[in-house]
């Protein structure tokens, strides 16, 4: 397992290199860049100040330099006109559009969205892991039959309509407030007991959102898994030589079947985050999806090139953890597939 | 009694790969600013590939012997690192299979031997599939293993079926040797 371990370690930290230079290439494909889109529009009104400020600017910041340079330095493993200051050195850039640096443009909204997935991805596991199971020990029992049909509600239903209904119905019965992740006298505040506890209540429409198509998913997927290994021989010997429904249950089967359900949190990442991309933006959650929209939409590089980067690390990380979680749980040759040796 | 050594050349892409683990953050931390967070991150990971690097030197000089007796393992570190087990001490084994690849192609196979407890050989063995006739350790622990009714388990009995070994069905043992473990089911694949 170290072995396994320290190679796809090595096999993340090229994957994350890769993935920024794609994000730096594509946030770099759009013809021209913020400052000369807004140098047009100067030459049109023929401010000449703000124009040279402009200039200023583009070689402030190395725009006038070959994207590889600018790469590098934006990374922070070649000098730029600061010395090192790249990401590495915690210097994610400066807005354009904002005029600020992208630390404090971003301010909580990086931390919030890791909190809302991770929180999301909880829930998942939490509500979908013993519904799953007891569906499939239960198989048509009216239990079964119920929560298959809620399944089926959640995996139907589209995201941003089922945020509309339950935050009328969160407001209308428990008086939550719509919209954000905090009560407006916590915004822009440090962080507090009770700055914590309004997130946590404003989070819970926002997670059962986000995570009602997947925990549905994984219920059926669950479901199916636990079925294939119930109906095996060797639960049938199990049980002749009288080992307890329970045991046989935690023994082997559940074991079996918790593969796929390992093995999806990589899948899961990428699609929760790009769902609460949309739902932040109906529900006005100060995460960093709606922001990352608007800073693509704007072609600010550097605001748009950090949010794209923290995305990915979050992805790249969630597989590498349901990777290393597969390797301990179930180290099998796969069909198709051989060993090297 | 046969000895097997781990093959210099297929150890070449191991120094590799700790080399690279090394040397790339110690020039990132030597040569450029780092924040405090990446720094630390930096060290975890010259210190992980440390670890691997000494280890690889390690097997490098590791000889593994398998006769009629059991299994051993010596190297440098003399009682420190030497293993020992008995066939009549073997509790179980294990063959793991791990890939990085999305296909689970290209992947090593790593062979476990766990001893019993109290007995007076002295375990655990990890045997990689690199090691030279690696197919041929896995066969003779699988006989002994087999002579001795041990249970594999589902994940093993697969793997060893990659190899030709066996048919992927735990529960073939020899007709005259109970399960150790009555209360635990006899698994096929």
């Amino acid at each position: 397992m170290f072995t396994y371990f320290t190679h796809r370690v090595l096999v993340m930290i090229p994957t994350l290199l890769v993935i920024s230079v794609i994000t730096f290439i594509i946030i770099q494909l759009p013809p021209g860049d913020y400052l000369s889109n807004q140098m047009a529009e100067l030459i049109a009104s023929g401010d000449r100040a703000a124009i040279e400020k402009l200039a200023f600017l583009r070689q402030e910041f190395g725009l006038d330099k070959p994207m590889l340079e600018q790469y590098a330095v934006w990374l922070g493993i070649w000098p730029g006109n600061n010395g090192f200051s790249g990401i590495l050195q915690g210097n994610l850039g400066w807005s354009f559009e904002y005029n600020l640096p992208v630390g404090e443009v971003v301010g909580d909204r990086l931390f919030l969205s890791l909190v809302l997935n991770f929180t999301t991805m909880l829930f998942v596991y939490v509500v979908s892991f013993p519904i799953g199971v007891y569906t499939a020990v239960r198989q048509y029992s009216f239990g079964d039959h119920a929560m298959t049909f809620i399944g089926y509600i959640g995996l139907a239903t589209p995201n941003f309509l089922l945020a509309l209904i339950l935050l009328f119905l969160a407001k209308k019965h428990f008086g939550v407030s719509i919209g954000g992740l905090m009560d407006e006298e916590y915004i822009d505040t440090d962080m507090s007991w009770g700055k914590f506890l309004s997130i946590c209540e404003h989070m819970v429409v926002p997670v059962i959102v986000i995570g009602t198509s997947g925990t549905a998913g994984m219920i059926r997927r669950l479901r199916a898994n636990l079925l294939d290994e119930l109906q095996k021989q060797y639960v049938t010997t199990a049980r002749a030589k009288g080992l307890k429904n329970y045991r046989l249950l935690l023994k082997y089967p559940l074991r079996m079947a918790l593969n796929p359900f390992v093995a999806d949190i990589g899948n899961l990442l990428p699609q929760m985050i790009s769902g609460s991309a949309i739902v932040a933006v109906v529900m006005s959650l100060p995460t960093s999806g709606p922001m990352l929209v608007s800073a693509l939409q704007s072609q600010d590089q550097y605001l748009a090139g950090s949010f794209l980067l923290f995305l990915a690390a979050l992805t790249v990380v969630g597989m590498f953890v349901s990777d290393l979680a597969l390797a301990a749980l179930d180290p099998r040759i796969r069909l198709g597939s051989e060993a090297s040796k | 009694m046969s000895e097997y050594r781990y093959p210099v050349k297929e150890l070449v892409s191991d120094y590799i790969r700790a080399g690279s683990g090394v040397f790339v953050p110690l020039g990132l931390i030597l040569f450029t600013d780092l924040l405090p967070l990446v720094t630390y991150i930096m060290v975890a990971l010259i210190l992980l590939f440390g670890i691997y690097g000494l280890r690889t030197m390690l097997r490098q000089a590791t000889v593994i012997t398998i006769d009629d007796i059991g299994a051993r393992q010596e190297g440098p570190l003399g009682a420190i690192y030497d293993r020992r087990i008995r066939w009549s001490d073997m509790r179980d084994f294990r063959l793991r299979y791990y890939s990085t690849r999305r296909d689970g192609k290209g992947g090593w196979m790593q062979l476990l031997l766990r001893c019993r407890d109290g007995s007076d050989s002295r375990g655990p063995i990890r045997i990689d599939s690199i090691l030279s006739d690696f197919e041929e350790i896995v066969h003779q622990v699988h006989d002994s293993a087999l002579e001795r009714g041990l249970s594999i388990d589902p994940t093993s009995a697969t793997n060893l079926a990659s190899l030709g070994i066996g048919d992927g069905d735990p529960a073939a043992r020899p007709p005259d040797h109970p399960p150790d473990h009555p209360a635990d089911p006899v698994l096929p694949s």
